[in-house]
This record gives structure tokens, sequence and C-alpha cells, in this order.
């Protein structure tokens, strides 16, 4: 599988390079990189100058019960490259990858907005799907989140 | 900005999206264009977690209501992942033959939009006529014109008929011979010339490091095309080329968009004539087992990704939706900066956001200190005056 392949070119790369991952690759064309928070703007940029890409999809916050996961989708010319990043409750914060992938500019704003990540450095952390007088009626996306304008919450 | 009263949870920043651009000018030069949305945000992506993976189906349609197919394929591609089921190949063909006529009216769509926003609204009324062939075979397929409520978990849900195959076969060939009416306007006509040409440029460079997708990025000479980086349904069977400009331009994508026009007819010919025999779907358990899968798809406008995770239950854990025009708006605030007020249509336009989103622009006035709402009708009507009084500028 030619997903085996780049596992492996990237395994000898981050090695060489000095970060520590998991990798997966649960079918075809589709790749996902355990990155620690600090190792994430590394391996970003290890990856992507490697396989000579440039461009990322989008990302995912997400509220697993016990602990948050970000998720950055990239994509090569043939395969999805998922980074992902596991985030303790108590502590959700991210470096901003803005710096060398300008795109992600909108994403990181989303993801302070629904699930609360704080974004180290980011340039501009105005809110970007809340409305500016949100104020602390909380992160929606947020499994334990309840509609603060409705009796009862929920959504 | 504050008085604006969001229905629901925040959650999405796609749909019909409403982002409103705040651009400075200088005289007649935009110097900086900042971009809000989140107007209209429906909440979707908190709405999925409480509904059961049937009745996100129609929930993921009604995202968008020019590109609802993409959004069902995206689903169902994610769910099939997870559960492991593969459609059977009439089911994949079927699947793949809604998502090119979709791309026809799309594309037919936005030639009307861009004509209209140009102040050429002859090419508006033709095109949005002969839109009307491509929606009634939609409709003889499915049953509607807009929401098909075709796709579903493990395959599509209705047949293709011999007399439907042949109907089909005709409007394609009615289309074809439009589609190529409109390519010789676009290359021709000075309205379209003077309008799109030189408007809206984005290098390479920047079109790589904004992330454009579809059409935008291919008008920037970036052969990146998701059906063939990420082959899905019957895409890596079905011969196609992937259309390129190198204007990098609202012209070069008018160019992208007609040519992939042509491009999608024959794709529609061959599947009719190579449709595969036997079921159209498979069944699939109502529960999903605890999964994660990403599905890409090529929409009219772009890439449109879903990622999804499942927990085991009827209802998903979270899915994640990314609208091509998401990820279209950073590049349209970059190339606004430097452009003529009167350009702001066209350049926006250009993208093919999901119209209705673009609900007012703020001009800011430099020099006077003064700003005012203008919405997107009245530009429209400056632009086409300002052009008119000196068809040089």
């Amino acid at each position: 599988m030619a997903e085996e392949q780049t596992v492996k070119q990237l395994q000898a790369l981050f090695k060489k390079k000095g970060i520590s991952a998991e990798f997966s690759a649960p079918r075809d064309r589709r790749i996902f990189i355990t990155v620690s928070r600090d190792a994430l703007k590394a391996a970003i940029k290890a990856v992507f100058t490697e396989l000579d890409t440039w461009h990322i999809c989008s990302t995912t916050a997400v509220d697993a019960g016990d602990h948050y996961e970000a998720l950055y989708h990239t994509a090569t010319a043939d395969k999805t490259i998922t980074f992902r990043v596991i985030l303790s409750k108590d502590d959700p914060r991210l470096p901003t990858i803005t710096d060398i992938l300008p795109a992600a500019i909108l994403y990181e704003r989303e993801f302070h907005d629904v699930m609360g990540f704080v974004i180290e450095g980011h340039p501009d952390m105005r809110p970007l799907i809340l409305p500016e007088n949100w104020g602390e009626k909380g992160h929606p996306l947020r499994k334990d989140w309840v509609d603060p304008r409705k009796k009862g919450g929920g959504a | 900005m504050a008085e604006v009263t969001i229905p629901i949870g925040p959650i999405h920043p796609a749909l019909k999206e409403p982002e409103r651009f705040m651009i400075t000018v200088e005289g007649e030069t935009v110097v900086n264009a900042d971009i809000r949305i989140g107007h209209i945000h429906r909440g979707i992506e908190k709405l999925v977690e409480s509904r059961t993976y049937i009745q996100n189906l129609y929930l993921t349609e009604r995202i968008c209501g020019i590109c609802s197919f993409t959004h069902t394929t995206n689903f169902c591609q994610a769910t099939e992942d997870i559960l492991g089921i593969t459609p059977p190949p009439r089911g994949l063909y079927i699947r793949t033959l809604v998502n090119e006529l979709e791309r026809i009216h799309s594309h037919l769509l936005w030639v009307g939009v861009a004509g209209h926003e140009m102040g050429f609204d002859t090419l508006f009324m033709y095109s949005w006529d002969d839109r009307e062939v491509v929606q009634d075979l939609l409709e003889l397929i499915s049953g509607n014109r807009v929401n098909y409520a075709m796709n579903t978990i493990g395959g599509v849900r209705r047949d293709l008929s011999e007399s439907t195959c042949q109907k089909l076969l005709k409007g394609m060939d009615y289309l074809e011979e439009r589609t190529n009416a409109y390519i010789k306007i676009g290359l021709n006509e000075t309205t379209i010339l003077k309008r799109t040409q030189g408007v809206g440029v984005l290098n390479q460079a920047d079109a790589r490091k904004y992330s454009a997708v579809g059409p935008r990025m291919r008008a920037c000479g970036i052969a990146y095309d998701v059906r063939k980086a990420d082959p899905h349904a019957a895409y890596g069977e079905i011969p196609f080329n992937v259309i390129t400009a190198d204007t990098c331009d609202v012209h070069g994508q008018y160019v992208v968009r007609a040519l992939e026009l042509i491009e999608s007819i024959n794709m529609v010919r061959h599947i009719v004539k190579n449709l595969p025999k036997g079921e159209i779907r498979v069944k699939a358990p109502r529960k999903v087992p605890p999964g994660e899968a990403i599905s890409r798809t090529e929409a009219p406008r772009g890439e449109d990704i879903h990622y999804l995770r499942s927990n085991g239950t009827d209802k998903p854990d979270r899915l994640r939706v990314r609208t091509p025009t998401m990820a279209n708006i950073l590049n349209v605030a970059h190339t606004l900066k430097g452009a003529q007020i009167a350009d702001v249509p066209m350049i926006v336009a250009g993208i093919d956001p999901c119209m209705g989103c673009m609900d007012r622009v703020l001009i800011v006035d430099n020099d006077k200190k003064t700003s005012s709402m203008v919405d997107m009708e009245v530009l429209r009507k400056y632009a086409i005056e300002f052009y008119r009084e000196a068809p040089n500028r």
C-alpha cells in the first residue's frame, strides 16, 4: 500500500528531526499523525516540505469526553494527512500555525469560538462565527455546553 | 454588528454564507478589506449530534441550497467508510451522475450571476433558461429540483430507467451546443472581457498561501481537483480532464467553469452509456460503530470536506463541515486590497459564494471619515454606472 510507504518515509524523517509521533493509515489515501502540542509546528513544517504540499483543508475541534482533540486536515496531491493534537480539558492551549500556514487563520478563530481552545500567538482573535456580544456564554460545541438562552438548556 | 441575533448556537460558518466585508477605501481604491461571517449561522454541527444518521442525511442536504448533493455524498461516504460498506457499482455511478448534473446547473447559474453582476443581463437570462434543462433532468431523476434526496447510506435511493437515460443524452446534446456558445461569448464579448480581465488577480503563490479551492485555484494555473486527487464514488473510472487557466483573474474563472461544463457533459454521457447493471444500494445498519472518517468531494465551488466521528450509537458524535466558500473567503479579502470599488462585486462573485452570502458591504471613506452601509444591489448599480461613464477606465 502506498500509504505504508509514505508513513515509513515520514517516520524516518521525524526520527531524523527528533519529533515523536504516532502514525496510522486507516484506509487508502488517509494518514493520521498524532503529535504533541509542542511538536505540532515542526511536524507540519517537516511534512509539508518533505511531500511538497501547501494545502490545509480544514480543522476540527472534538470534545472526546475526557479530553479535547484538535485535528488539522491537510492534503497532498493524492493523500489526506491529518495532524492530531490531544489536549487536556483544563489546559486547551495550542500554538498558532498561521506563521507557517496563513490559511489557517479563520480555522483557528473558529477553534476558539466553538471549543474554547486558546491559540497562543494568533494575530487576530476576534470571534469568527459567534456574535461580538456573545460574552461568557460558553463554547457551543463542548458536550457539556447548555444554551444559556434556553430554559432547561439543550440544543 | 452587535444587534445581529443568531438564532441558535453559532457553530458552523457554511450554508448560505452571509459574510460581511468591511472595506476601507481611499477614493475609488480599496485599501483594506475585512470579513465577518456567521450572520445566519444555523448551528448545524451541533444539531447533527442530536439526530440519527438517517435524519442527518436530510439535514446535511440542507447545508447548501445549490450544492446540496455534495454534502450528502460526503456524509454518506464518511458513514460508509466507518461502517466498512461499499455501495454497488450502479449506485456509485448514479451518485457520480447526479454530482455532475449538479455541477452543470451550478456553473450555469454562476455564468448567469457573473453576467448579472457586470450588467450583462442578457447572458443571465439565457444561461438561467438553459439551466432549466438540467433542473428538469434532475427533477426527472429524483423528483426534486434542488434537494434531490438521492443519496442514502449504502447507495442511492432511485434507479435510472431506460427512457430517463435517453432524455439525459438528449439534454446533454442541447447543453453542449449552448455551452459552446457561452465559451464563444466569454472569449469574445467586450463586456465580459472589460469587466473580468485583470480583475481580482490572485497569483499562484498567494493561491497556495491562502489555500484557495475549486475553480478559483484552477484559474491560477494549479491543476488540483479532488475528483482526481481523492477519487470517490465512480470518479476513478470515468475519464475527464482537469481544466486550468493561467490568467489568475475573474476571466480565468469564467473560462475554467465554461470548459468544466463541457467536461461534465461528457462525463454524464460516459456514465449513461456505461451504467453497470445490478443493485443501487446495500442495506446499512442503523447503529454505527465507534470510528472516524474524512470524506472530500469536489463541489461545484471547490473542495468540500466532512469529518465524521461516531460513538457506537445511532447518532454521530461530531460532524465537521468545511464548505468551499469558507476556504475562498480569505483570498477574496486579499484580492480586494488595491481593487476598484466597482470591481468588488465581480471579485466576490468570482468565487461563486453561495449567493445571499454577501449581505452588505460597509464602505468607510477614508477622506471624509464617514461610513455607510451599502447593500450589494446598490453596489452593483454603482459599478455598472462607473464603467458606463468611461468604458476604458
